[in-house]
C-alpha cells in the first residue's frame, strides 16, 4: 500500500475517532461538554471529507485543516490543564490530572502521524 | 514642510510602509479598511522636513464611499508634493489601475512596488526599468514587513521632491469618439473657469465617468445644459475599459515570467473559504478562542483578586479610623480589584484576535459570512465592522465607513452596539465565573458572542425589510495572503488595544467605583459603617428601579450595577464589586455566595448587558456618523430588545425546569 493511501486512511480512521469522542462529549459519556462536543464534530468531518478528496483527488488541503484543528484544541486544552494546575499550586482549585487531560489532547496525540505528515509537506510551500 | 502622501488600493501595506517612512507605530490589520481617516506623521531626508499623510486604500476616484472620498479630495485638492502609490507587486495588474488615475490627475506620483518579496516568491519577475519608462515615473521595489527598499523609496521621493523627472509621463489615449468630447469639454470650461482642480483634460474625463463630486458643481452653473448633453454611459464605459486594457498591456510587457505555483495561501483558502465547512470551521476557531481568553487567564486574575484581598486585609487591619479603612479596603481595593481582575481576559482575547488578524484569516470570515449576511440584508463589508466591534464598538462603527452605500452603512452602524465588545467581556467573566462551573463558563461567555451575532443579523433583516427597503449593493473583497503571525507584532497589537482597559479602571471607572462606595456606605451611622447595605443612598435610588428588573428575578444592587453601565459597560463590574463589598474574598467568590443570580437569572443578565443602551462613546461615535434619529432608534430598540431576549431566556429556561 502507498504512503499516500496510508495517509488517506489514517485520516479516516483520526475522523471517526473524533466523532466517537463527540457522541461521548455531548451523550456525557466523557466529560459532558455540549459546545465542545458539536466542536469535536466539526472536526471529524473535517478530517472524514479531507480523507476522501485525498484517496480521490490526492487532494491534502482538507487533511491540513484537520491537523490544524486538532493541534489547536489539542494546544487549548493543554494550556487549560496548565492555567488549571496554577490556579491549583495557588490554592484556588482542585487538580486532577486525569480528569485535565481531555480528550481533546489525546486525540491531538492520535493525530501526530498526520501532524508530521503535513508540516513535512506544507513547510516547502510558500506563502 | 513638503507634503507626501501615501495611497494605494485596500490591504497592499500602505500602513505598514507609512511607519517605516516615519518611524511611528500605527496599528497595521491584515484585511481591508485599517485606515478610514487619514493618519499623519514626519521624517526628514536630505535635510528636508517631510509630512507623509497615509489615506484609506482605494481603487479608484469614484467617490462612493467615505473612505474614498477622503483620499481623493486630499490627492486632488491638497495636491501633495509627492504621491506615493502603494502597489502589491502580486497583483500589479489590478493595481495599475489606480496608478493610471493618480499620474492622469497631474500628481507627481513614485511608485512603491511593494510585497517584492511574495512576488519573486511566486516565480514573478518584474522589469522595474521597463516599468518605469513605460510609466515615466519613478518605480522603487520595497518589502514594507521588513523595510527592504525604504531608503531607496526616501531617495526617490526627495529627487522626486526636488523636481526630477524620470522621462514622459504616460498619456492614454482614450480613442476618436471620446477625445472629440474631451475636447469639447475643455472648451466649455474654458468658459467657465472652475480652480482647484489639475488640468481641464481630468475635469473633462471626470465628467464624462460621471463623478457625482464634479457635476454637482456644474449643475447649478450656465454651462450644465450644455454639459449635460454630452455624458453617455456608455463613454463612461468605454474611458474604464480602455484604462483596463492599457493595464493589462502595460502588465504583459513589465511581468517577465510567471510560473504558477501552488501557494500555502491556495490550500488554505481551499479550507476556510469552503462553502460548507467555512463557517463550522470558524465557529470551531471562535470557540477555541473563548475557551483560551477565560480558562487560560483564570490564574492571572486569581492572582490580582487575591491581591487586592490581600491588600484590603491589610488597609483594615491597620488603619485606625473607620471611614477611611472601608475607604481603602471596600471603596478602593474591592471596586478597583473587581475591575482589574479582568485584564488577564482582556489581553488574552486582544493576543488571540491579533493572531487572527496578522494572520490574514479574519479577512476570511468575512467573505464566507458574506452568503448569509447577504440573505438577512447586510452587505458582506458589514463583517469588517463586525469584526473590529469585538474589540470596541467605537472603531467598529467607524470601520463602516468602508461600505458605499448609505443604507448598507448605516444599517451596519445601527448593528454594530449588539456586537459583544471586549468591555463586555469582564461582566461575562463574573457571572459565568460566579453562576457556571468548569467549561460552561466558558461556554456561556461563547454563548453570548453567537448571540450578539445573531440579534444583530436578525435586526439588520428587521431594518431592511421596514426602514432601508431595496437590495443589498455588490460585495468586493481583497483578500490578503497568509502570513505567519508574530509573536512580538501580536503582542505590540494586544498591548495597544488592551492598554485602554488599564488606562479607564485607572481614570474613569476608579472614579465610578469611588462613587458607588460613598453612595453604599453612607449615611454611616445608618449603614452601621457600610455593613447595613439596605440603608445607604444606593439602597434609596435601587429601591426606585428595582420594580423595573424585579420580573426578571435580580436584586436590586444588579438592577443598580446596570445604571451604571451606561457610562461605561466595565464599570458594571466594578460597581458589583463595590455593592458586594468584596474585599476579602475577591468578587467571583463573594457574587457565587451571594444569591444575587441562580444561573438562569445570571445568564438573562448577562444577555441583558450584551444588549441593553450603546456606552457614552459609542452613542458620540453614532451621532457623528448617522442621524439623530438613527441613534434614537437604536437606542430604543437595544433597551426593548433588551428586555424582551431577557425575559424570553428566562421563560424558556422555567419550561426546562431550569432554576
Amino acid at each position: 500500500m502507498s504512503e499516500d493511501k496510508v495517509s488517506g486512511i489514517y485520516a479516516l480512521f483520526v475522523g471517526l475517532l473524533y466523532m466517537v469522542a463527540a457522541v461521548g462529549e455531548i451523550a456525557g459519556f466523557l466529560q459532558r461538554d455540549l459546545i465542545g462536543g458539536v466542536m469535536l464534530m466539526v472536526i471529524s468531518v473535517v478530517y472524514i471529507y479531507g480523507a476522501k478528496r485525498f484517496l480521490q483527488k490526492k487532494d491534502f488541503a482538507f487533511i491540513v485543516g484537520g491537523v490544524f484543528l486538532s493541534v489547536i484544541y489539542g494546544l487549548l486544552y493543554l494550556s487549560i490543564a496548565f492555567a488549571n494546575y496554577l490556579e491549583y499550586l495557588m490554592g484556588v482549585k482542585d487538580f486532577l490530572l486525569l480528569r485535565e487531560l481531555r480528550i481533546e489532547i489525546w486525540l491531538m496525540l492520535v493525530s501526530s502521524p498526520l501532524i508530521y505528515k503535513v508540516w513535512k509537506d506544507i513547510r516547502k510551500l510558500k506563502w | 514642510m513638503k507634503v507626501v502622501a501615501i495611497v494605494g488600493n485596500p490591504n497592499v501595506g500602505k500602513t505598514e510602509l507609512f511607519n517605516r517612512l516615519t518611524g511611528l507605530n500605527q496599528h497595521v490589520g491584515n484585511w481591508p479598511g485599517v485606515t478610514v481617516e487619514k493618519k499623519e506623521g514626519k521624517y526628514s531626508y536630505g535635510g528636508e522636513e517631510i509630512n507623509v499623510i497615509d489615506l484609506p486604500g482605494i481603487y479608484g476616484f469614484t467617490t462612493r464611499s467615505i473612505d474614498e472620498k477622503i483620499a481623493k479630495n486630499f490627492i486632488v485638492k491638497n495636491r501633495p508634493d509627492v504621491v506615493v502609490d502603494v502597489i502589491d507587486s502580486t497583483n500589479l495588474e489590478r493595481n495599475l489601475y489606480l496608478a493610471l488615475l493618480l499620474i492622469e490627475s497631474g500628481a507627481n506620483v513614485v511608485i512603491a512596488l511593494n510585497m517584492w518579496d511574495i512576488a519573486k516568491e511566486r516565480g514573478m519577475e518584474i522589469d522595474v526599468r521597463r516599468f518605469e519608462g513605460l510609466l515615466g515615473v519613478p518605480v522603487v521595489p520595497t518589502v514594507a514587513t521588513t523595510g527592504e527598499g525604504i531608503e531607496e523609496l526616501k531617495k526617490a521621493i526627495f529627487r522626486a521632491l526636488k523636481g526630477k523627472k524620470k522621462g514622459k509621463k504616460i498619456k492614454i489615449d482614450y480613442g476618436h469618439e471620446v477625445e472629440e468630447k474631451i475636447k469639447h469639454i475643455e472648451k466649455i470650461l474654458e468658459r467657465c473657469r472652475k480652480d482647484g482642480y489639475p488640468s481641464p483634460r481630468w475635469v473633462a474625463l471626470r465628467i464624462l465617468e460621471e463623478d457625482e463630486d464634479i457635476l454637482s458643481e456644474f449643475r447649478k452653473g450656465n454651462y450644465w445644459k450644455d454639459i449635460e448633453k454630452l455624458l453617455d454611459e456608455r463613454i463612461a464605459g468605454k474611458i474604464v475599459e480602455k484604462r483596463y486594457e492599457l493595464c493589462s498591456k502595460l502588465a504583459a510587457e513589465i511581468i517577465k515570467e510567471k510560473k504558477e505555483v501552488k501557494t500555502l495561501t491556495d490550500i488554505l483558502d481551499e479550507i476556510f473559504l469552503h462553502k460548507v465547512l467555512g463557517i463550522p470551521i470558524f465557529m470551531a476557531i471562535l470557540y477555541a478562542m473563548f475557551q483560551f481568553t477565560f480558562s487560560f487567564s483564570a490564574p492571572f486574575s486569581d492572582g490580582i483578586s487575591l491581591f487586592f484581598s490581600w491588600l484590603g486585609n491589610i488597609a483594615k487591619s491597620n488603619i485606625s479610623n473607620e471611614v477611611l479603612a472601608s475607604f481603602v479596603a471596600d471603596g478602593i481595593c474591592a471596586g478597583l480589584g473587581s475591575v482589574l481582575v479582568f485584564v488577564p481576559p482582556i489581553f488574552c482575547l486582544f493576543f488571540a484576535l491579533s493572531i487572527l488578524e496578522d494572520s490574514g484569516y479574519l479577512a476570511r470570515v468575512a467573505f464566507v459570512m458574506e452568503k448569509i449576511l447577504s440573505k438577512f440584508g447586510l452587505h458582506g463589508k458589514s463583517f469588517i465592522p463586525i469584526l473590529v466591534g469585538f474589540g470596541c464598538n467605537v472603531p467598529g462603527i467607524m470601520a463602516a465607513r468602508t461600505i458605499e452605500n448609505e443604507s448598507d452603512r448605516i444599517i451596519t452602524i445601527m448593528i454594530n452596539p449588539l456586537i459583544s465588545c471586549s468591555a463586555r467581556l469582564p461582566v461575562y467573566a463574573l457571572i459565568a465565573g460566579a453562576v457556571f462551573h468548569g467549561y460552561t463558563a466558558g461556554a456561556a461567555i461563547y454563548s453570548m458572542y453567537v448571540l450578539g451575532i445573531t440579534l444583530a443579523v436578525l435586526m439588520a433583516l428587521l431594518l431592511r425589510k421596514l426602514l432601508f427597503k431595496g437590495e443589498v449593493s455588490p460585495f468586493i473583497l481583497e483578500l490578503p495572503r497568509y502570513t505567519k503571525p508574530k509573536l512580538s507584532t501580536s503582542i505590540i497589537h494586544m498591548w495597544n488595544r488592551g492598554k485602554w482597559f488599564l488606562i479607564k479602571a485607572g481614570t474613569f471607572i476608579f472614579i465610578v467605583v469611588i462613587i458607588i462606595w460613598f453612595l453604599s456606605v453612607f449615611p454611616w451611622e445608618a449603614t452601621n459603617g457600610g455593613k447595613i447595605i439596605e440603608n445607604s443612598y444606593i439602597a434609596m435610588f435601587g429601591r426606585i428601579v428595582e420594580p423595573v428588573f424585579k420580573p426578571l428575578g435580580w436584586s436590586w444592587q444588579a438592577g443598580t450595577a446596570l445604571f451604571f453601565g451606561f457610562l461605561a459597560k466595565e464599570s458594571i463590574v466594578g460597581a458589583i464589586g463595590a455593592l458586594l463589598g468584596a474585599e476579602g474574598e475577591g468578587v467571583y467568590n463573594a457574587l457565587a455566595n451571594s444569591n444575587w443570580f441562580t444561573p438562569l437569572t445570571g445568564f438573562a443578565y448577562m444577555a441583558f448587558v450584551l444588549i441593553y443602551f450603546p456606552c457614552v462613546a459609542t452613542l458620540s461615535v453614532m451621532l457623528r456618523e448617522m442621524k439623530l434619529k438613527y441613534t434614537l432608534l437604536t437606542v430604543a430598540y437595544t433597551v426593548l430588545l433588551a428586555f424582551a431576549v431577557a425575559f424570553m431566556i428566562e421563560f424558556i429556561g422555567h419550561l426546562f425546569g431550569l432554576s
